[in-house]
């Protein structure tokens, strides 16, 4: 049987010169398309900054320098703050978030619960229908004053009712009902079978979610956009968008270390921009085979 | 044999208040557990939805909303009036209308491809870079455009065209023509990868069955991608296809605000419903037509989602919201 299947399998297949054009055709787009580009980034970090200004940038630095690096990390606050205040506002997001989306979605998953119906067309209505953004601005800067905190980059996005959606399903299929009525015949409590049992068997599709909220945290630039003021609370992304549009601000800041000579505004803007994707960019290999499992639990981009 | 009787007891009562009191009751762990999730949908969703009525309002955060004055449909009347409207109108749905096609058809391409080449190790590396620009922030795809757009020191003004001994000053941030294909190219760039794996891993789940069947009548590869794996492949696109057309007049405002640089000059070509929102709200201070451009923004999207879920449910009743 396995013998037949294989030489099926080495039968049916495209010619072998249609897989090496179909192979070139790959490998011509992602390193053009997507490596090239991001190289350039990397590369333009490294080079002199006059060079820059001279010849404008480049992959290839004409004259290599780490000063970009050796003054974004060492002369200015700046970068190092915004690392402070992301790292801080994805950490506490997602073990929020993903701690309130799955006791939200385990229980609206148990066929016990009266109420689930209501309660899972409650999440589901917020897919249909939302106030928009100017009702969200005042709610956040007014109702609640909470305009220019570390709070208001963490708190709206820590329930996603996509997310809730995803969760809700994994629960309803990766954990039999027997298990829950066994837990509770051995008399552990609801939150003991949630904790120990449930999240155990649901792991992958947690992580899924976990990955998706990360990336949302870390990659945001509109919370800042819209309420923060004061620049010790932008994060990385946000002050890497300031910066794009002004990279003056950058020398204005500089620590009571004096530089010598004018800034390396070209490369220093690049070396941010590599130094503020390095961890994701470092992560998403990590990531990655959470990715299909999240993808194949029925999620569609949200 | 106490708790059979509670259930009896409860199965009597299960009428009105007592039967949700006996819930309430029963299940009190749970619904403790969703306190948190409802307190915070109650704020940052059904809150803000009753917000909208701000749109019917002459709003002044000062005076807060029933200190601010009705003004009934002025904002609207205010709103459609503007050449704005039409174009923010126009844009948003047709740039959502290109991205839906240009993303299922390439990602289909792409996947069908990946799907035939024989090396197992190259298939994975491929996929792993293709989704890396889908872990980019909008910002960085900012960046890797400005460092070939820019003006001055732009990859394509200083190297290429140094190639090409040309000179240009050709300013892309400034000139509208482009920016159609620009953006859709940054959209399609960021999230192709993303598409490719997620119809990918729908290929894999087709029977090998039907190929071996195929292969044994002597059907050609060519055949069997046209007979078998289209088709099979056909059902997700159509779903996707349709819960993407329910979010069409939803933009995504880091492609437009991001990629464009927030560039005035390209406003014509760029500009959203999210964008002009953002910029009446935030930039402008004008909270009436931001309020108007919202309201109209959620209330024609919610038509649009109601009839998108109404067609996926008669092609695939699991797949529907509600």
């Amino acid at each position: 049987m396995t013998r037949k299947s294989i030489s099926f399998n080495q039968l049916n297949k495209i010619p072998p010169g249609v897989n090496i054009l179909f192979n070139a055709f790959f490998i011509i787009i992602i390193s053009v398309v997507c490596i090239f580009p991001l190289l350039t980034i990397i590369g333009t970090s490294f080079t002199e900054n006059r060079q820059i200004i001279l010849n404008g940038y480049n992959v290839w630095p004409k004259e290599f320098s780490i000063n970009a690096y050796d003054f974004v990390l060492t002369k200015s606050s700046k970068l190092l703050n915004a690392y402070g205040v992301s790292i801080f506002v994805t950490l506490a997001g997602t073990v929020f978030g993903i701690t309130m989306m799955s006791m939200y979605a385990y229980a609206i998953s148990r066929k016990d619960l009266k109420y689930k119906k209501f309660f899972s067309f409650f999440v589901y209505f917020t897919f249909i229908f939302n106030g928009g953004i100017v009702p969200f601005y005042f709610v956040y800067s007014r109702l609640l004053n909470l305009g220019n905190t570390i709070a208001v980059l963490i708190i709206p996005f820590l329930v996603d009712a996509w997310y809730v959606v995803i969760l809700k399903t994994f629960f309803s299929t990766s954990v039999p009902d027997s298990i829950i009525a066994s837990g509770k015949i051995d008399g552990a409590g609801e939150l003991r079978i949630f904790f120990s049992i449930v999240i155990q068997l649901a792991i992958p599709g947690i992580a899924a979610v976990a990955m998706f909220t990360t990336i949302k945290y870390w990659n945001d630039f509109m919370l800042p956009l819209y309420f923060i003021d004061s620049s010790e609370k932008w994060n990385v992304n946000y002050l890497l968008y300031r910066l794009l549009r002004n990279m003056e601000f950058l020398s204005r800041d500089t620590r009571s270390v004096s530089v010598s000579g004018p800034l390396p505004t070209e490369s220093a803007r690049m070396a941010m921009c590599v130094l503020g994707t390095g961890p994701m960019l470092l992560a998403y290999p990590f990531f990655q085979r959470y990715f299909v499992k999240g993808l194949t639990m029925g999620a569609v981009k949200g | 044999m106490k708790k059979s009787a509670a259930d009896k007891l409860s199965r009597d009562s299960q009428t009105g208040l007592n039967a949700l009191f006996y819930e309430m009751k029963k299940n009190r762990i749970l619904y403790l557990m969703m306190l948190p999730t409802i307190i915070f949908l109650l704020v940052n969703n059904y809150l803000p939805m009753l917000g909208i009525s701000l749109a019917f309002l002459n709003f002044k955060p000062a005076l807060g909303v029933f200190g601010s004055r009705f003004v009934g449909l002025k904002n609207f009347e205010f709103f459609f009036s503007t050449p704005d409207f039409f174009r923010i109108t126009r844009n948003t749905i047709l740039y959502n209308a290109v991205y839906i096609v240009l993303d299922i058809t390439v990602a289909a391409f792409f996947a069908i491809v990946l799907n035939e080449l024989f090396n197992k190790k190259l298939k994975k590396l491929y996929q792993s870079v293709m989704i890396m620009p889908f872990f980019l922030s909008w910002v960085v795809v900012n960046y890797i455009f400005f460092s070939f757009l820019s003006v001055d020191r732009g990859f394509i003004n200083a190297t290429v065209m140094d190639w090409l001994n040309l000179t240009t000053d050709y300013n892309w941030y400034q000139e509208k023509a482009p920016w159609p294909f620009i953006l859709v190219f940054a959209q399609l760039w960021r999230y192709t990868g993303y598409n490719t794996i997620m119809l990918y891993s729908g290929l894999m789940g087709i029977d090998n069955s039907y190929y071996e069947a195929a292969f044994t009548d002597g059907a050609t590869k060519w055949q069997q991608i046209r007979k078998i794996t289209i088709p099979l492949l056909s059902p997700i696109m159509i779903v996707l296809f349709l819960m993407l057309v329910g979010r069409i007049f939803f933009a995504d405002f880091g492609l437009h605000y991001q990629v464009t640089n927030n560039s005035s000059a390209l406003y014509p070509v760029t500009d959203v419903l999210d964008t002009y929102t953002f910029r009446s709200l935030r930039q402008m201070g004008n909270i009436s037509m931001a309020a108007a451009a919202g309201f109209y923004q959620a209330v024609v999207g919610l038509f649009i989602v109601l009839a998108a879920n109404k067609l996926v449910k008669q092609f695939d009743p699991e797949k529907s919201l509600f």
